[in-house]
């Protein structure tokens, strides 16, 4: 072998042997937290009351602001509004805990999950599924809104014998889903590989339904609602039953880091969540934005 | 190590994507990219100019912008739909010709004019003087640059990834997604990259020298 050739074959493999063992070393990036010495309130720790059980905390928090209605642009274009939004709000006037850095995070699905997992971000906010694959990497409060899944068609292109989930098990239909989202998980489970375009956002795969570009798109069942709702022109419809429940309904995201840190903190969202529900809060929430 | 049991089977899973864009997208970048070449540098002036805005457009416009364009926009222009893959054939197919335009016409100015001349003196056709006196020298020297480009077409068809073609890019980001190992998932995809192209590499290094010899 030429010595020009040889060097450059020791150089790939050197260069490849390096960066396995960085990534054999890099177990999980601990990021350094600011120093937060503000432990939960004595009050809380005493008496179990949960007002201004977070005095003094503060969480990074993230959303995606790419699903309406509970997380999602207003018409300006900038600011985020919906129903976790407002339900943020809510738990922040009980608890008395601060945003880090002023403003929640936002980031695509599959990079807001990442960042919970890898303790990038204390809590996330954005109509997440407590799904069994993500409760291995992350915590989860109870359920604040119940949801499932749903499939929906283009009235006019997509086949007319899609009448529920079951026919896409066939593989003969291609099916649209957002990268990181709980359905992503349900339809690399469940649907055979082939037959799944995942878009980086829900907009392009509603976009390609639309043009029938695919023949199914499957989303949580409260975002397509609003969806074909407020979408003038929309070619769309949903089908079938919702399907999934147990692994779709929404609750908020904790990650594992945060939890150790703070070791009732779920505990607290959870009576928090809890308290909402009986002064009427939810149920306010409910009605402004599903009338 | 057990996650390269599910990563590396959906590597190989878009190299095959990967290598189907990249061939067609060259061997149809070929022929374009010699019709446009050839006019490039021959004496027909609206040929000149019509290559010319070809090459102008293709060079003015980032490869994700083209992508985006040929596989959302021209299906709603012409009525009709687009498969993801043959978007990114047909995208891939006119990038690469714009730069193999100039690889044909460097190539082809670049035969000594003393053998048209003897061609003519022999009392050859244009077109015969062209087909068997111009064209196997120059393909002859074209040949390390087309490979160069193929080599190049290669790294492009990542960009695919946005119009949901299930190339190796995109296979990544779905493992990565669903896994949340960011950092195996990408040293893996970016190694996978480098030992193809690195293999590509040593290939083109090959043809150069078995060419230097003969001629």
């Amino acid at each position: 072998m030429k010595k020009k050739m040889r060097r450059i074959l020791s150089f790939i493999v050197i260069l490849g042997s390096a960066l396995m063992l960085f990534t054999a070393c890099f177990n999980g990036d601990k990021v350094s937290k600011t120093e937060n010495e503000g432990k939960v309130a004595k009050t809380y720790t005493e008496d179990g009351s949960i007002e201004g059980a977070l005095e003094g905390v503060e969480l990074s928090v993230g959303t995606t602001g790419l699903f309406a209605p509970f997380s999602y642009y207003d018409h300006d274009g900038s600011t985020l509004i919906g129903y976790d939004m407002d339900f943020l709000n809510e738990l922040q006037k009980i608890l008395g805990f601060t945003i880090a850095g002023g403003t929640v995070k936002n980031m695509d699905y599959s990079a807001l999950t990442t960042s919970v997992a890898k303790g990038k971000l204390d809590m996330a906010l954005a109509a997440l599924c407590a799904t069994d694959e993500r409760k291995e990497v992350m915590n989860f409060s109870n359920i604040y809104y119940d949801s499932g899944l749903i499939i929906a068609v283009n009235k006019e292109m997509s086949p007319k014998e899609i009448t529920g989930v079951d026919f896409l098990k066939s593989g003969n239909y291609t099916v649209a889903v957002e990268k990181g989202t709980a359905s992503h998980i349900y339809a690399q489970k469940n649907l055979p590989a082939e037959s799944i375009e995942v878009h980086d956002t829900i907009t392009t795969a509603y976009e390609s339904l639309e043009q029938g570009k695919v023949d199914v798109l499957i989303q949580d069942h409260p975002g397509v609602a609003y969806y074909i709702k407020t979408k003038s022109g929309t070619k769309l419809e949903t089908v079938g039953e919702e399907f999934n429940n147990g692994q779709a309904p929404y609750a908020i995201a904790v990650s594992f880091d945060t939890s150790e840190e703070y070791p009732e903190l779920v505990d607290i969202l959870n009576k928090a969540i809890e308290e909402l529900e009986e002064n009427g809060t939810i149920d306010a929430l409910n009605s402004k934005w599903f009338e | 190590m057990e996650f390269l049991k599910v990563l590396l089977p959906m590597l190989v899973r878009g190299l095959k994507v990967t290598l189907l864009i990249s061939v067609a997208g060259i061997f149809f970048g070929f022929i374009i990219g010699s019709i446009s070449g050839y006019a490039l540098q021959g004496k027909n002036k609206p040929a000149k100019i019509i290559a010319g805005a070809y090459i102008w457009v293709i060079r003015g416009i980032p490869l994700i912008v083209q992508a985006l364009y040929v596989y959302y926009v021209l299906p709603l222009l012409l009525n009709t739909d687009i498969s993801s893959e043959t978007a990114g054939i047909i995208v891939i197919s006119l990038n690469s010709g714009a730069f193999i335009s100039e690889i044909v016409r460097g190539a082809l100015q670049s035969v000594d004019p003393g053998q048209n001349e003897a061609g003519l003196c022999l009392g050859l056709t244009n077109r015969q003087i062209l087909w068997h006196i111009i064209v196997p020298p120059a393909f002859k020297m074209m040949l390390p640059s087309l490979f160069n480009q193929f080599i190049i077409t290669i790294k492009d068809t990542a960009i695919l990834s946005v119009i949901v073609v299930n190339e190796i890019t995109k296979e990544i980001q779905n493992y990565a997604a669903l896994s949340y190992r960011t950092i195996e998932s990408y040293t893996v995809g970016a190694l996978f990259y480098l030992v193809i192209i690195s293999i590509l590499m040593i290939v083109q290094k090959n043809i150069e020298q078995k060419i230097e010899v003969k001629v």
